[in-house]
């Protein structure tokens, strides 16, 4: 009697234990996972199939991203009979999802993307590539050339995604403090000379506001910060193919050493490099910060009462500005923003694609765009959200001559690369690390270079 | 006198230890209580809390949806955990039998591999079954259940294990004198003087389980996503929530401070402390 009970209760814990591990299946899983479902075979029909519910992955873009977009969505619903079950995944972890998903083909039918990895998912061989398709929306003569080539992957043919929505980077400024400093806003950041001249003479006449800020190697977006002086001064992230990098070129260090100068010339308040994007951002509109780098979405903010990240002085005096023209004759700045991607193994395509003609139409792009406090990723209703004001001028004007990063899959990667570097290289000028000098920039920049061409040796994926 | 002084220094630098571990919480705690603006700017103002964040962190972020799959999973897969090894445990404890030797030195040998290794066959595996059976263990309640008890039962049995063997024989020997059967004596004997042992494997499985994201992370999209997943969409790339963040953590920590507290007794509670008395 002991010894079955032994046998008993020891065998419940063999069984317990592993039985998730055994019971994953073998080696063939992942044969047959990734073999899409048929789906495509069912791509030829054109009427929608009503009461099929789709499935949308989408980011906290606003303020209550579910509910927001479920109810700009119910038009279609109304219109189709096609449901749309939107679900939400944060930003930290949509990279893994949106990944495992292409690769598992389990996973939605749209989902939403950065518009820089849109091109290491389509490496992943999980999506359809839409080109037969967007003739239906436009094709590319409907978008900005900076926004479209985030469609597209570098070398290949095909087009992986739909541009959904659009921020491009300008500078804000506070009125109030450049009147106080004597600037004249029109000609204050010309160009990259009267931009530090500004700066100084707001150090030199405001003491109780920082001249200028930014985040550190804590921000996301870090590169995006950077690369538009780097631009400026004709250096790039990569050679025109793609095979190689160029950051540690004399004119992307030139472009980098900017930056930093800004800091070791005193313009640039230091204690900001322990922040990320969206905490600088609240010391801009908390009046900490005369002068700033930011997107669109904060002029949505200011009419938004609720907000109380804004001072009073803050809100009521902001202005943007295009960034500076570079020794090159042009102002770059990044593009960027969020695009569509629609899954291989959806099983309603007809249905996806029809939703993404839906998000597409110019009304429903500048409805969403308004809630977001971005921009449509269209050109016609991008003009429309340009001309609802001075400062949104101002973007649309930045979001036209936007750049963005090379499309190629490995990107994700070397950005994280040069994103280490860039903050190693601010941190140095403001007293931390190894000291400051052409010496630590260059060697910091040639590590990231060779970082960067070792991701680019690797296939894709 | 000397020893006094020493005493009251010993004192002294144990509440300030206290301190230093409960700031972070006492800081989550005021944090939450405050704007994003108040945050923003580092203007704390502790005399005038408020409490917008937290009515507003449900709307922002459906948060009751992530609390309670996380009460679920937690909860059963604790209890399954407990269950399993107290048994197992039990055997180890208490018999001689073929293969004993081996399962103890198994069983923790499933602690020496580090547990990341198992999310891609996990993965697959679950994924693989949703395709091809009727099989639901993707994003369902039941596949986190399962690989949290999977988890932490290894660990749990040896635990048990231990709490059974300071269980003096006599008392169940004494109930089986009296007419009890081996089962029965395990049951209405063995397992009510190991209840701290109980607790303690329960709570420490129902924290591990709280905090888990990795796995969660991978193995669900939708349905079974906890606390660790829903957490984390009050900061966005465009807007971050801090003090609904907070507000938030507060909120998660309570069933966990609820558990701990509820179950304090049990914890200190020596193992046989007056079992064979009368």
């Amino acid at each position: 009697m002991p010894k079955r009970l032994a046998i008993v209760t020891s065998a419940i814990a063999l069984v317990l234990a592993p039985a998730a591990f055994v019971a994953c299946g073998g080696d063939d899983s992942s044969d047959s996972a990734a073999k899409p479902s048929g789906a495509s075979n069912a791509a030829q029909g054109e009427t929608l199939e009503k009461g099929v519910t789709l499935t949308l992955w989408t980011m906290p873009n606003s303020p209550q991203p579910k509910e927001d977009l479920q109810k700009m969505v119910a038009p279609f619903t109304a219109k189709t009979g096609v449901n749309v079950d939107v679900q939400e995944v944060g930003w930290d972890v949509q990279f893994d999802r949106i990944r495992n998903a292409a690769v598992a083909g389990e996973g939605p039918d749209i989902t939403q993307a950065g518009t820089t990895q849109v091109p290491f998912f389509a490496a992943l061989g999980g999506f359809q590539d839409l080109t037969d398709k967007v003739e239906e929306i436009g094709g590319k003569g409907a978008y900005a050339e900076g926004i479209w080539n985030t469609t597209q992957v570098q070398g290949q043919d095909g087009t992986w995604a739909i541009p959904w929505f659009t921020e491009a980077r300008s500078l804000y400024y506070r009125k109030d403090v450049l009147e106080k400093a004597g600037v004249d806003p029109a000609t204050a950041f010309k160009d990259l000379d009267s931009f530090k001249a500004t700066l100084q003479a707001i150090k030199d006449k405001v003491p109780d506001v920082q001249p200028f800020g930014a985040p550190g190697k804590k921000a996301y977006d870090l590169v995006h910060q950077v690369m538009p002086f780097v631009w400026d001064q004709g250096g790039a992230e990569l050679n025109a193919d793609a095979t190689q990098s160029t950051i540690n070129s004399p004119e992307s260090q030139a472009g980098v050493e900017f930056m930093a100068g800004l800091i070791t010339d005193g313009l640039f308040d230091k204690s900001q490099l322990e922040r990320d994007g969206t905490q600088v951002e609240n010391q801009f509109k908390g009046g900490r910060l005369a002068v700033w780098i930011g997107g669109p979405w904060v002029l949505g903010s200011i009419d938004r009462a609720e907000d109380d990240t804004w001072s009073d002085e803050a809100r009521e005096n902001v202005g943007v500005a295009p960034m500076p023209t570079g020794p090159s004759g042009k102002a770059y700045t990044f593009v960027g923003g969020s695009d569509l991607m629609v899954f291989k193994n959806s099983e309603h395509p007809n249905e996806a694609w029809a939703l993404v003609k839906f998000l597409s139409e110019d009304q429903t792009q500048v409805d969403y765009a308004k809630l977001l406090g971005m921009f449509p990723a269209r050109l016609d209703p991008q003009q429309q959200v340009g001309d609802s004001s001075e400062n949104h001028k101002a973007f649309f004007e930045a979001i036209q001559t936007g750049r963005t990063y090379a499309p190629i899959p490995q990107w994700g990667q070397i950005e994280n690369a040069y994103k280490t570097r860039f903050g190693n290289i601010l941190d140095s000028a403001a007293g931390v690390g190894k000291d400051y000098n052409a010496a630590t920039v260059k060697s910091q920049l040639d590590a990231a270079a060779k970082e960067a061409d070792g991701l680019l040796a690797q296939s894709a994926g | 006198m000397n020893a006094r002084l020493v005493n009251r220094g010993l004192d002294a630098l144990t509440w300030l230890v206290l301190l230093v571990m409960l700031s972070p919480i006492l800081w989550l705690v005021a944090a939450s209580l405050q704007t994003d603006g108040q945050l923003s700017r580092g203007a704390y103002n502790l005399l005038e809390p408020t409490f917008t964040a937290f009515s507003r962190m449900w709307q922002t972020v459906d948060f009751e949806r992530y609390l309670l799959n996380s009460l679920i999973i937690c909860t059963a897969a604790a209890l399954c955990a407990t269950a399993f090894a107290s048994c197992a445990g039990y055997a180890l404890a208490r018999f001689k039998f073929r293969g004993a030797t081996g399962l103890s030195l198994g069983v923790v040998g499933t602690q020496l591999i580090p547990g990341s290794l198992f999310l891609l066959p996990v993965f697959m595996g679950f994924v693989w079954l949703k395709q091809n059976t009727p099989v639901a263990l993707f994003d369902t309640h039941l596949g986190m259940i399962l690989v949290y008890t999977a988890f932490f039962t290894p660990v749990a049995i040896y635990f048990m294990r231990y709490f059974f063997a300071a269980i003096p024989r006599d008392l169940e020997e004494a109930a089986m004198v009296d007419g009890c059967t081996r089962f029965g004596a395990f049951v209405k004997i063995v397992l009510p003087a190991a209840a701290p042992g109980l607790v303690a494997t329960f709570v420490y499985a129902f924290l591990f389980a709280w905090d888990e994201l990795l796995f969660v992370a991978a193995l669900t999209q939708e349905n079974a996503e906890t606390i660790p997943i829903g957490i984390r969409n009050f900061i966005g790339n465009y807007q971050e929530r801090t003090a609904q963040l907070m507000a938030a953590g507060v909120v998660s920590t309570l069933p966990v401070l609820i558990a701990f507290f509820a179950t304090q007794r049990w914890l200190v509670k020596g193992i046989t402390a007056g079992a064979v008395k009368g």
